[in-house]
């Protein structure tokens, strides 16, 4: 196995390779922000190829964007907003479940609070999809509830 | 060769588990928050939940964004027979939002009953709500903790000489009515010596 160029830690990079069979590389610095990553580098050597079983080749060159630019400490407001400006709400899930896997604090973060704003003003019905959720209430009960939270409905979008 | 996995993204299950879905909703405004109740049983449990609250107060108070940047005036408006409150919002003030009175029943005490000091929950006591607006009132100091207003009602007649109180949060609509006994030698003084707080070690507010 060839030995990487560079002896310092801060310019090695690591593959990972994606639950598809792809094989993305980063640099060790950006893998440290990754918890589950670095718990594996430090288990398996950061020579070998870490295996990521639950990531994909669809979010990894996402996440790994997200942390390139996060170890030269330029991560900004705009660059949140530019990052999941063309991702629907399926993708920014997907990203955060992977962000969760990985163990990768910010991007968690960032991404909890990019779903909150998301469904702020969504309808209770496209949350229960969402987050895949039965609705247990009888008629009932639910239009009770609801009356009671009247004052909470208004401005809420109808269901996309 | 390794063979793949046939797994793709629609397999591997894309369900937010429950412990996720706390990250998401600390992270929402309140209106939102008390909304989402409706979606399904344990959401409303959890989310009336005094923990899951005291957490979720925490990430609001602690959040350094615009939140303190939209402090409001609160406008007491004195006509002659109702009594109006306002909150004033916005770079300039502009945006002037009329509170609704929550619809408290105020009622002179049931006769007999002395409550020194304590809460009594009325809500379930079947009395006709008074019209809150109707009496002057006065906003203790310090005069929002948390949202919560607390108002002092001194013309209200009562019977049993309490003094009522409502801790009152405009943004949720909860109101909690406090009767306090007035004391028969401080009589002159009294309106002046109760303070309104929270304590942070017991997690709730305090009525001195």
């Amino acid at each position: 196995m060839a030995q990487e160029a560079s002896s310092s830690t801060s310019s090695k990079t690591i593959s990972l390779k994606t639950g598809d069979g792809e094989i993305f590389e980063i640099e060790a610095s950006a893998a440290k922000q990754m918890k589950t990553v670095q718990r594996l580098i430090d288990d398996l050597g950061d020579d070998i190829t870490i295996p990521l079983h639950n990531v994909f080749s669809k979010e990894l060159p996402k996440i790994i964007e997200y942390y390139k630019k996060d170890i030269t400490g330029e991560i900004t407001k705009d660059f949140e907003a530019e990052f999941v400006k063309d991702l629907n709400d399926d993708e920014v899930k997907v990203l955060f479940l992977a962000a969760n896997y990985l163990d990768a604090n910010k991007l968690f973060e960032f991404l909890s609070q990019n779903i909150a704003d998301r469904l702020e003003s969504k309808s209770v019905e496209y949350v229960r999809k969402y987050f895949g959720v039965e609705n247990d209430f009888t008629p009932e009960e639910e239009s009770k509830l609801r009356e009671e939270r009247a004052w909470s409905f208004r401005g809420i979008k109808e269901d996309e | 060769m390794e063979i793949s996995p046939t797994t793709s993204n629609a397999k591997v299950s894309n369900h937010i588990p429950d412990d996720l879905v706390n990250s998401i909703l600390y992270k929402l405004p309140i209106k939102s928050l008390k909304h989402f109740e409706c979606v399904c049983k344990s959401w409303s449990h959890l989310i009336i939940d005094s923990y899951f609250m005291t957490v979720y107060r925490n990430y609001l108070l602690s959040k350094d964004h615009s939140f303190y940047d939209d402090t409001s005036i609160l406008l007491h408006s004195t006509k002659k027979v109702k009594y109006d409150l306002y909150s004033l919002s916005g770079e300039r003030f502009e945006n002037k939002v009329k509170l609704d009175w929550p619809k408290v029943p105020l009622h002179p005490s049931v006769r007999g009953v002395k409550i020194k000091h304590s809460i009594h929950d009325i809500s379930k006591d079947n009395v006709p709500p008074s019209r809150v607006g109707d009496f002057s009132f006065e906003i203790l100091r310090p005069i929002s903790i948390n949202g919560t207003l607390c108002l002092e009602y001194p013309e209200i007649p009562d019977i049993n000489d309490h003094t009522k109180l409502i801790l009152w949060n405009p943004t949720t609509k909860e109101f909690k009515v406090i009767y306090l006994h007035k004391s028969n030698h401080l009589s002159d003084v009294w309106a002046h010596h109760y303070q309104f707080g929270y304590d942070h070690v017991k997690n709730d507010y305090k009525m001195i």
